[in-house]
């Protein structure tokens, strides 16, 4: 039997042309960057770049072709490498003319009189950085490498200081150094300073070596040494400090062949900007989409997307770069339904990918019914939706399914996988019960999703929200809980900085104690007459968060170390919970979060998984949601409907040409395997007979779903072998095909002996009064929601005809229904 | 007089037996070993239905084991009788492991008759077995008609069962994933009371009923679709649920209020929280109108309960304490200081202004008037006094100010009478002038865990302190957490002289560590030339009894050929349940004296037809000297045959 599956493969690039494609003659505008930058201290030097913006709405780096001309050379002048090179206070106009256009910038000189001060930071830790030293695989490891410990990216600087100059190495449950400490530099010998003669593989060096011996990188750590190995300004509080490093320009597109240089500018507390192309580090995430020079030059490879990602003066920070397909020679003009179509089309456009056409009724129809209710439409509703004439059916469908009680059980089961709705105690079932029912009343009743996350952070009492912190008898660890909730609602992975400062990003073990120290006054109240155990906060009585590495009192500091005041300490949970539902990184979390719900995939990707190197692929996008979504009062069904209302969303899952191989742009819809809970309800729906769920004495009522049930209460092969969670750990698999499912669709009861039983839909079907072909649709309509197609019908129809049993037949033909991929996804 | 717990199953004086004889049955009787320490107990396990209408008959089901040759009923009060109509024993499902010590069921057919003059409320039954008397199974009387579920499905709304209002329905979740569905109509505006409450036996099991209501409103999906209009755990209706306090194991019991704004035909779902079934699950439903709905009472057993949030407080509760005294008082205990040594030392120094107040002073009612959170609002009462008020928002407090004497003994006791804990979790403190907190009912426990001491607190319904220094007090009562609040917040607070009396009294009779103590395994089966030991606690309450004397246990009507042995320890603060000690564990809990007693019976002691009610008595020595007896409890006692043969 044959399933015509609307599925597609992957796609294959196809090879770019050998000659890179000409842009459009027509520059539509012109600017210089960096935008009328300060520099501070004669000799100091920025790069500039030329963008040239063409009618097809892409930014080129002209810059080469460009004419730079100052208004006053004796305040600056323009050196190799496209450099401004400061010289005396005051202002200066750079220009550049290109195409027929003219664009300017203004350069500030100012204490070009002065030397620039020394900063360890920006001097030693930049040599660190670019020479690759202070990475996690070497001594930017948790506990350094060979005996010396550097922070990642020279994120602490006094840390990398304390460890040069004094030695030792990272503890992770005591500030006391481990081991001997033996110091990195001799000021009395500068040569034989260990800082150098490892690196320059003057002494053997497991790293290999780094720079040789007199090369500025090694002249420049000499001189420090010599100097005493100063930790320089940013020793004092009036110090100029490196506040965050920026990647021009901000949006990179490549035609195939193209070339941007990139520049990596610090922006200085004091407002000065320095140039750290040169000191920084270049990684790229995909190899084959582009390349980077170690002076920040990018080259286009083949089409496609690629993060990179750039270290530099203790920061790091990512961007994507784009990499264009062949231009398309009549890209068709595509209708936007709303703002989400704006942000996404007009990088498609960009990319030249042309998103797939608008899906069809039935491909729609199945989709929005399994993405908003876990729910596929019944045959019936399938011939009256592709019957109707009505312009705004699909605006219709949306608001009905949004109001069905279907929508309830279907995101009580999607919260409850991130809420991590399970078994939470050993003895107290009544417990989940109650955290359960406070998920399902949440969705019920629409509650923002801000007051949610209020509710549980906040939780006290025996409310349902609060029974969320017991893991079995016991309330949960704070470190556990706290890397859970930011994770969970704010997007970032801390729990690293548990031990240690994180080895990727600028979280730091203090941080994260703070963080922890919310949940020091937590403690489980129980009434000696009862069995049931309440959550309050009683400073008084609670066993307080120790920091394990200075074995003090952790207090209470929000994630940016702002510490919670005395007087709020007597509720911190409740402050906790307003601070991280008051920050953007909320509403941006929940933004990605849904969109992942309904494509498959977060603009950043994993969902809960931003960091400064794991860029968003649409940036602008999730600060609009976010900010839409926060001005609708984190209204989810307003989110939902703004996404499934979405030419995006409603796009075909059916590609072209020029999309085929597009992952991250949404230019078609893909494919994405249903939850195994939601696919038993399918297979039910369909055959007409229910999975019994039985575990000792309890069991699933009949009338209720799979997706209703606590997972780990009931097991169940068939949920176990399609990936369901047992919500231990937050979600993090989505549903993978495998060979536990292709053994179960042979012989499991599930697809074969259940779908027998009396008064099943085969039953029905088998028996007189329903001719072939009825039975044919209404299977079709009930499993793909759509019409069989007419060869499809007719093969069918012979086959039943030919004398082989009928209910063997209508079997074998469901049985191929359910087992085929268009059935087992939502497409 | 003191009473044990469930007295109302052990007074012969009180205690009606009607017995019937089994003309149709001769049960198997097995022989048993005599020298057998534990011989088989009978034990009840289940009950259905679990209610009946006063004035009417009724067939029921019990189920338990070990109970061959039952061949009567024994009711703990007048007004009921019946008989043993028929039993059966059933085979397990599953054979026993080899070695497994294997219990014989039975499902055995009763028939109960309540006069119309019982009463409402509930009530005991025992059964009399050839290896003797049973553990008591609760049901309930009601005064208007009850009827029972169908047989037939009825597990949606398509094949719900109809009822009119008002209506008692018993009904059983007994498979898992069972459903039951009942429909019915209501008026526009009309609001009704849901309660289903499960048997004691049930609870005991961890079964949890449920409500649901419903209406058919369609869905896109489905026009007949049922849609969830209140559950019995969330926010839309009026929700009560009493969980299973271990000191009343009345079962559990769900509330569900909803006033219906649309008049039609709803359904309500009977269902157990993660469809829990078996054949000891079953429940009674309730549906009346709000107006005419079953009180709290009306569920609750009332044994005597010193330390629980839903005792009735108020001057009832004060002479019943003076009936658990003794009439002669023993020497005043030493003060237990509730203020710190800054209050003792200064104390000393000042002659008394303010007098004592008389143990049998009447405690006036005062009910908080808002606004009163500040200690400057406080309502002055004058002592004894009972508080009444509601936690009416969020950190909602009510402050109340009292004036107490030099040394004066009080006990603080809380009763919430409509939200209850874990839903309400009353706390109270004592500041003095100064705004220190010489008092609460917070009482804290440090213990272990993953090698770190964590604190495990508790509100206690009972507080008792000695006031060392004269002076005004502010008592301060909120919601331990500062989430909760609302009218069904209510409280009742007694501040009242100490009264030195018997608490509670815990007797064991358990011979298998698996019978579950809180279903009243209270009795004792002897075979001839067996003996049994009975561990009995005693809870001296206020400081009844000092550590220095002596208590002795007496016990009174013992049948022929049965003597008892008895002794004792001495009171001590040790934690009933064991665990970690409390801080501060005189002001939260009453010392503890363990008697023992042990049964003997010759071998030629003659079987009893019936239970025998014996007393339990005890003999305070007050600095060496005898004083006054005092009954403890009762307790049901027979005499079985050494081969369980009480015909013998």
């Amino acid at each position: 039997m044959k399933i015509r599956l609307v599925l597609c493969a992957a796609g294959i690039h196809a090879a770019l042309a050998a000659a890179p494609p000409v842009p459009p003659a027509k520059v539509v505008s012109l600017r210089v960057i960096p935008a009328d930058p300060t520099l501070r201290g004669a000799g100091t030097a920025v790069r500039f770049l030329a963008m040239a913006k063409y009618a097809d709405g892409v930014e080129r780096d002209v810059t080469a072709q460009a004419e730079p001309t100052l208004s006053d050379p004796e305040v600056a002048a323009v050196g190799d490498g496209n450099r401004i090179i400061a010289k005396a206070d005051g202002e200066v106009l750079l220009r550049a003319k290109f195409g027929g256009r003219i664009a300017q910038t203004r350069v500030k000189v100012v204490q070009a009189d002065k030397p620039r001060p020394f900063s360890f930071a920006r001097e030693v830790g930049g040599i660190l950085t670019k020479k690759g030293c202070n990475t996690s695989e070497c001594h930017g490891g948790v506990k350094g490498q060979g005996g010396l410990k550097l922070s990642v990216n020279a994120t602490q600087p006094k840390d990398d200081h304390h460890y040069i100059v004094k030695g030792g190495v990272f503890q992770v449950l005591t500030t006391e150094s481990g081991g001997p400490a033996v110091p990195r530099v001799d000021t009395k010998e500068p040569e034989k300073s260990l800082l150098l003669l490892k690196p320059a593989m003057q002494v053997p060096h497991g790293g290999g070596q780094r720079f040789t011996k007199g090369s500025p990188d090694y002249d420049r750590l000499l001189g420090w040494i010599r100097q005493g190995a100063p930790f320089g300004e940013e020793s004092t509080e009036a110090a100029v400090r490196t506040e965050s490093v920026e990647v021009l320009p901000g949006e990179t597109i490549l035609d195939a062949n193209g070339r941007q240089q990139l520049v990596v500018l610090a922006k200085l507390s004091d407002g000065t900007v320095e140039d750290v192309t040169s000191e920084a580090s270049y990684s790229v995430s995909d190899v084959h989409v582009a390349k980077l020079t170690p002076d920040g030059l990018a080259t286009a490879l083949q089409p496609g997307e690629t993060a990179i990602v750039v270290r530099a003066a203790g920061h790091a920070v990512s961007k994507m770069v784009s990499v264009m397909s062949k231009p398309a020679p009549d890209y068709p003009a595509i209708k936007s339904h709303n703002y989400i179509d704006d942000h996404i089309l007009a990088k498609l456009r960009k990319l030249n990918i042309v998103p797939s056409g608008l899906s069809g009724d039935a491909e729609f129809l199945r989709r929005v019914c399994l993405d908003l209710t876990g729910t596929l439409p019944p045959p019936a509703r399938v011939r009256e939706f592709l019957a109707s004439k009505n312009p705004r059916k699909r605006e219709q469908l949306i608001d009905a399914l949004l109001d069905s009680p279907e929508f309830v059980e279907f995101w009580s089961f999607r919260l409850g996988e991130i809420l991590r709705y399970r078994q939470r105690s050993t003895q107290l079932m009544k417990d989940t019960q109650l955290y359960g029912e406070w998920i399902r009343e949440s969705v019920a009743s629409n509650k923002p999703f801000d007051r949610i996350v209020r509710e549980r952070i906040a939780a006290e009492g025996y409310a349902g929200p609060s029974r969320y912190y017991y893991e079995l008898r016991f309330l949960a660890e704070p470190p556990e809980i706290i890397a859970e909730q930011t994770r969970l609602f704010l997007g970032r992975r801390i729990e690293c900085a548990r031990c240690h400062n994180h080895p990727f990003e600028s979280w730091s073990q203090d941080q994260f104690w703070g963080l922890a120290a919310f949940y020091g006054s937590m403690v489980d109240l129980r009434n000696t007459v009862m069995d049931d155990s309440v959550v309050i906060d009683a400073p008084e009585a609670a066993a307080k968060v120790i920091h394990p590495r200075t074995k003090k009192t952790a207090e209470p500091r929000f994630l940016d170390g702002t510490p919670l005041a005395k007087e709020a300490r007597d509720d911190p949970r409740r402050r906790l919970a307003e601070w991280v539902t008051g920050h953007p990184y909320f509403a941006e979390t929940l933004a990605n979060r849904a969109w992942d719900w309904f494509f498959g995939r977060g603009i950043v990707e994993p969902v809960d998984d931003f960091r400064s190197t794991n860029p968003a692929t649409h940036p602008e996008l999730l600060a609009a949601m976010a900010k839409d979504i926060r001005e609708h009062g984190f209204d989810l069904k307003y989110l939902m409907k703004l996404i499934v209302s979405s030419r995006t969303y409603q796009t075909s899952g059916v590609p072209n040409e020029t999309n085929s191989g597009d992952r991250t742009n949404w230019s078609h819809v893909v494919p994405k395997a249903l939850d195994a809970a939601v696919l038993m309800d399918a297979i039910a729906a369909v055959t007409g007979v229910k999975e019994e769920l039985k575990e000792g004495p309890m069991g699933v009522p009949a009338s209720a779903r799979a997706i209703e049930i606590c997972p780990d209460l009931f097991s169940n092969k068939f949920l176990q072998a399609y990936g369901q969670n047992d919500r231990a750990t937050l979600p993090e698999a989505k549903p993978q095909p495998g060979l536990a499912q292709a053994l179960h669709m042979i012989t499991g009861p599930t697809y074969s002996t259940r779908m027998l039983d009396d008064g099943g839909r085969i039953d029905r079907l088998a028996r007189a009064g329903v001719t072939n072909r009825q039975a044919i649709e209404e299977l079709y309509l009930t499993a793909l929601a759509r019409f069989p197609e007419r060869a499809e019908v007719d093969q069918l129809d012979a086959l039943m005809r030919s004398g082989a049993s009928r209910k063997e037949v209508i079997f074998s033909l469901m049985w191929a229904l359910v087992s085929s991929r268009e059935f087992a996804y939502r497409h | 007089m003191a009473k044990v717990r469930r007295t109302t199953t052990g007074s012969s004086n009180r205690c009606f037996v009607w017995i019937a004889a089994v003309a149709c049955l001769l049960f198997p009787v097995r022989a048993q070993d005599r020298t057998d320490p534990n011989p088989p107990e009978p034990r009840l396990a289940s009950l259905y239905p679990q209610a009946g209408q006063a004035g009417t008959t009724w067939q029921a089901e019990v189920t338990g084991e070990n109970l061959e040759g039952s061949r009567a009923i024994w009711f703990s009060t007048p007004g009921l009788s019946g008989a043993v109509v028929k039993a059966e024993e059933v085979k397990p499902e599953k054979a026993a492991p080899p070695g497994a010590v294997v219990e014989r069921q039975y499902k055995i057919t009763l028939r109960i008759e309540a006069q119309p003059s019982i009463g409402t409320g509930i009530r005991f039954l025992r059964l009399i077995s050839a290896l003797g008397l049973s553990n008591a199974i609760q049901f309930r009387i009601h005064a208007g008609p009850v009827t029972s579920e169908p047989e037939e499905k009825h597990a949606s709304p398509s094949d719900a069962t109809l009822i009119r209002l008002p209506a008692v329905v018993n009904g059983r979740i007994a498979k898992p994933g069972e459903t039951d569905w009942y429909g019915f109509d209501a008026a526009a505006g009309q609001e009704l009371v849901f309660d289903a409450i499960s048997s004691r036996e049930a609870a005991a099991t961890g079964f949890h009923q449920q409500l649901a209501l419903y209406r058919i409103a369609a869905s896109w999906f489905d026009p007949a679709r049922p849609l969830r209009v209140a559950f019995s755990s969330d926010v839309r209706g009026e929700v009560i649920v009493q969980n299973g306090d271990p000191r009343d194991r009345s079962g559990n019991w769900v509330r569900l209020k909803h006033r219906f704004a649309e008049p039609g035909r709803y359904y309500i779902e009977v269902g157990s929280v993660f469809g829990k079934g078996g054949p000891e699950n079953s429940y009674q439903l309730l549906v009346a109108d709000s107006k005419h709905a079953a009180t709290p009472e009306f569920w609750r057993q009332h044994p005597w309960q010193e330390r629980s949030f839903i005792r009735r407080l108020g001057n009832e509760h004060t002479r019943a304490l003076h009936a658990r005294t003794l009439a002669t008082e023993a020497p005043a205990a030493p003060a237990t200081s509730a203020a710190g040594s800054d209050h003792a030392s200064s104390s000393s120094a000042k002659p008394a202004a303010v007098a004592r107040i008389p143990r049998d002073a009447r405690a006036e009612a005062a009910v908080e008037n808002e606004p009163n959170d500040a200690d400057a609002q406080a309502l002055t009462v004058p002592l004894p006094a009972t508080l009444e008020g509601a936690i009416d928002r969020e950190s909602d407090i009510d402050a109340f100010r009292f004036q107490v004497a030099r040394g004066q003994k009080l006990a603080f006791e809380l009763e919430t009478f409509e939200a209850a804990p874990p839903e309400f979790n009353p706390r109270f403190e004592v500041v003095d002038a100064k705004g220190v907190e010489v008092l609460s009912n917070l009482a804290r426990t440090k213990e272990f865990k993953n090698s770190k001491s964590v604190y495990l607190l508790a509100v206690e319904p009972k507080v008792v302190a000695t006031f060392e220094q004269e002076g005004q007090y502010v008592l301060r009562i909120r919601d331990v957490t500062k989430r909760a609040g609302g009218p069904r917040f209510r409280y009742r607070l007694m501040i009242r002289p100490q009264i030195p009396h018997v608490g509670d009294v815990l007797v064991e009779t358990r011979t298998r560590a698996n019978e579950d103590a809180t279903l009243d395994p209270w009795r004792v089966n002897l075979r001839p030339g067996q003996a049994r030991k009975i561990n009995v606690t005693v809870e001296h309450e206020e400081g009844f009894f000092q550590p220095a004397n002596m208590m002795a246990l007496q016990v009174e009507g013992l049948p022929p050929g049965v003597t008892a042995l008895t002794g004792s320890s001495n009171p001590s603060l040790a934690s009933r349940f064991g665990g970690p000690a409390v801080e501060k564990a005189e002001r939260y809990q009453p010392a503890r004296q363990d008697l023992t007693v042990v049964l003997d019976a010759s071998p030629s002691a003659a079987v009893t037809d019936l239970p025998v009610t014996v007393r339990l008595v005890a003999r305070p020595f007050v600095q060496g000297k005898p004083g006054p007896s005092f009954p403890l409890g009762e307790l049901p006692i027979m005499i079985v045959a050494a081969d369980g043969d009480t015909k013998k």
